[in-house]
């Protein structure tokens, strides 16, 4: 039912570039976090914001500000908006060249150093954790408000559709009414069949999130 | 029928609760023991504490009571109290146990970080557990009359008395054994009697109650009224009276009473011919076969009422106290998903059989009609259908010893989770004025025994008071007053639950705006209906089943509130959301000092 809608991966279009960014936003969230003498920010956004206008400042630094900034990587397009300022024409960016097989390879194996960023920027609540908690609750909730209203729909039509419709209001089988039977007996299972889906899915959500955390 | 079987019954019921209690626990001293069993609980024996817990008076007795009145309408009363467990499973079951808060009012202070959100929550949870606990009190005393003839309180204080010994002794994991033994004597208690009266019903040619006419008595049929009652009568009708009818004092003698209004007075034995019928009370005429049979003809507003009451009971569930309290005794969020996919299973397989209960009571036992005891259905079938014998003395004990575990364990669970709100604010209240040295061992040990003294001083008040209250309220039948308790349930918890798990917008001015007015309003209705206000049409119906528009006002003032004062968004709900989220296998680093407790 679900089955195909799974966790929506922010995924970056090279290793390097993946590894690089998290670390660069890190970099900057620990910054804000020091700045900030370990008080909350007052939201994720405003925490966004800091968190890219300092890594493009980190990234003009060190040469690899196209990464950097945690923006290009984030999907669904609910970036934050990158505020830096103008800066000084730069060298192009130096780009790996490799044999897709190569990159391949490389990729099914983390880097060094790279295992559990995402859970990192999890832990830490920079916009890239936030990010991928939003695309978690959505998928949760869409599953939920599913099965939900399967639910909602199959009990808000049944008490009508057995009142009206003469044909099933007045048949009876073994003697018992039919409206009795569906109601009585009937509908358990259709409960027991959504909690099932529900049950399922869920946690294939969460093992999918969890795999796409640890993996990234 | 034989009373000192029944009797003994019950006593076994209490005596071996309070002994489960008592002993059943050794270890569990400090508080979090008392409260969730350490959160070590296997699925199916907590699921088996959830049913055991879950299945109160209101599902043992009181759907079949309800359906034997009203007819196909009240089977919704099963599916809503099944399904409401779905909707606990898809929007709350895990991401509440990965709250790591003991109660609803913990959740709600770690998610917003109010203290006052928290005092209002600790309010509700005592009130809703109380109004739950009142049917389960009254459904006692009535039990006790049916089967023994003891005097109405008796069956109140034993209750209570047995709740009170298990809770302040043990806590929850001696609770959460006891419960999880109930369900299953529940769940025989039913099973075991339903395939004897089926069979005496099939040998009895099977009838079905849906001519178009009034319930009629199918047997020669003594009646003893305990309370008076005036009842109408349609057809003239002769019967023997012991007592008083009219106020005139009758011994024995036959008298044709006549068309018209009858005063029938208390503890009063009416013999009725067979074929003769069901006189009733004065306001309340009961609905004849067909109507009785066909969905959404059995009151006035059914369509209203049919809806209504599946609002209260799937959006209600979530938020009865009890029944979120045992989440926390699941080791992780998976877990309690799969508690309460195996909770499904045990509702659904209890609650088929209430309603042949209630069908076979209208066949057979048609004078609680009269009465207004319909609550006692279940107690009198085996007598009424087996005939008196030794077979049917066996099943209406064991049927009593189901009713009994249905009380005390739903009794206890309750107590026990208001006991631990009562608690929790009384030891917050003297936190604040004693603001002690971190201690030593010694105070630390001192400190702990206190918080146990406090929770079992707690858990005294939370049965005593319901206690008292439950000989003095009006009485109503049982499902009646625990649908009620769901409708403020789910117009209070169920959108703070809702919201605060799954929505980021939500502020504390518009939780606390939600709960008072949904809960407010729902509790109105409630006191106006307990206190006996007695209005027709819409009003009516509106006042009996607040659920359909109380739920949609505590949402939109919840909602509309927290949008009004947005800039007041908690700073720590991203990392309470990411709490309620992630799932516990990534071992997310905690920022420090930020833990949502």
């Amino acid at each position: 039912m679900a089955g195909d809608r799974g966790i929506s991966a922010p995924r970056s279009g090279t290793r390097k570039g993946g590894a690089a960014s998290g670390r660069a936003a890190r970099a900057g969230s620990r910054k804000n976090g020091a700045r900030k003498g370990g008080t909350p920010g007052d939201g994720a956004q405003e925490d966004g914001r800091n968190d890219s206008r300092e890594s493009a400042r980190n990234g003009g630094r060190d040469g690899s500000q196209r990464t950097a900034q945690s923006g290009s990587r984030v999907p669904h397009g609910r970036a934050p908006q990158t505020t830096a300022p103008p800066e000084p024409p730069e060298p192009p960016p130096r780009v790996t060249v490799a044999h897709p097989r190569t990159l391949a390879a490389r990729s099914s194996q983390p880097l060094p150093g790279s295992r559990a960023l995402v859970a990192d920027d999890l832990g830490r609540q920079t916009p890239l954790g936030d990010v991928y908690l939003r695309s978690l609750m959505r998928t949760q909730l869409r599953l939920a408000a599913l099965v939900v209203g399967a639910l909602g729909a199959v009990l808000g039509v049944l008490p009508v559709l057995l009142a009206t419709v003469p044909s099933v209001r007045d048949s009876t089988l073994a003697g018992v009414p039919v409206p009795w039977l569906v109601i009585g007996v009937a509908v358990h299972p259709v409960i027991l069949a959504l909690a099932w889906v529900y049950q399922r899915q869920a946690r294939k959500n969460e093992a999918e999130f969890a795999d796409l955390v640890e993996r990234s | 029928m034989n009373t000192v079987q029944p009797a003994v019954a019950v006593a076994v019921v209490c005596v071996a609760t309070a002994l489960f209690g008592v002993y059943g626990l050794r270890p569990g001293r400090a508080t979090s023991d008392f409260y969730v069993a350490s959160r070590a609980v296997t699925p199916l024996q907590n699921a088996s504490a959830i049913g055991g817990e879950y299945l109160s008076a209101a599902s043992f007795l009181g759907i079949a009571g309800l359906v034997l009145a009203y007819g196909a309408d009240m089977l919704w009363y099963g599916v809503g109290y099944t399904a409401g467990y779905l909707v606990l499973l898809a929007f709350v079951a895990a991401p509440m146990r990965r709250s790591g808060a003991y109660t609803v009012p913990d959740f709600a202070e770690a998610r917003l970080q109010s203290r006052r959100v928290r005092q209002l929550a600790s309010v509700l949870v005592v009130l809703i557990g109380w109004l739950y606990l009142l049917p389960q009190l009254q459904g006692a005393g009535l039990t006790l009359r049916t089967v023994t003839g003891a005097p109405l309180w008796v069956g109140p204080v034993a209750v209570a008395a047995v709740v009170m010994t298990t809770v302040a002794s043990g806590g929850m994991r001696s609770v959460t054994a006891v419960q999880a033994f109930q369900y299953w004597l529940k769940l025989t208690a039913l099973a075991v009697p339903v395939i004897f009266l089926l069979l005496a019903w099939r040998a009895d040619g099977a009838p079905w109650p849906d001519a178009d006419a009034p319930p009629r008595f199918r047997d020669t049929t003594t009646v003893t009224v305990h309370q008076a009652v005036d009842v109408r009568v349609e057809d003239p009708v002769r019967v023997t009276v012991h007592g008083r009818l009219d106020g005139e004092r009758l011994d024995g003698e036959r008298v044709r009473i006549g068309p018209g209004v009858h005063a029938i007075g208390a503890e009063t034995r009416v013999r009725f011919p067979a074929g003769a019928d069901v006189p009733h009370p004065v306001d309340e005429e009961p609905v004849d076969g067909l109507n009785w049979t066909r969905p959404l003809s059995g009151t006035e507003h059914p369509g209203y009422g049919t809806y209504s009451l599946l609002i209260a009971t799937l959006l209600g569930t979530m938020g009865l106290p009890h029944v979120i309290v045992r989440f926390y005794t699941n080791p992780d969020g998976p877990a309690a998903r799969r508690t309460t996919w195996t909770v499904l299973w045990l509702l659904a397989a209890f609650y088929l059989l209430p309603p042949l209960y209630g069908a076979l009571g209208r066949l057979y036992t048609p004078e609680l009609l009269m009465t207004g005891r319909t609550d006692a259905t279940l107690l009198l079938l085996p007598d009424r259908l087996l005939g008196g014998g030794p077979g049917a003395a066996v099943l209406g004990t064991l049927l009593t010893a189901g009713a009994f575990a249905a009380f005390l364990s739903t009794a206890s669970g309750l107590t026990m989770s208001v006991a631990g709100v009562l608690g929790q604010e009384l030891e917050r209240r003297r936190a604040r004025r004693v603001t002690a040295p971190p201690g030593k061992a010694a105070d630390a040990r001192a400190e702990v025994r206190a918080t146990v003294l406090r929770l079992r001083l707690a858990g005294v008040a939370a049965a005593a008071v319901p206690c008292v209250a439950s000989l003095v309220v009006v009485e109503r039948p049982v499902a009646d007053v625990v649908g009620l308790a769901f409708a403020v349930a789910a117009s209070s918890f169920c959108p703070l639950l809702l919201l605060g798990i799954w929505w980021r917008g939500l502020t504390p001015q518009g939780a606390a705006a939600g709960l008072l007015t949904g809960g407010g309003a729902a509790l109105a209705t409630v006191a106006a209906t307990m206190f006996g206000v007695q209005l027709g049409g819409w009003p009516g119906a509106l006042l009996a089943r607040p659920a359909a528009w109380t739920v949609p006002l505590a949402f939109a003032v919840m909602v509309g509130v927290s949008w009004a004062t947005r800039r007041s968004v908690p700073s720590g709900t991203a990392h309470a959301l990411l709490r309620l989220h992630a799932p516990e296998s990534l071992n997310l680093p905690r920022r420090p000092g930020r833990s949502a407790g």
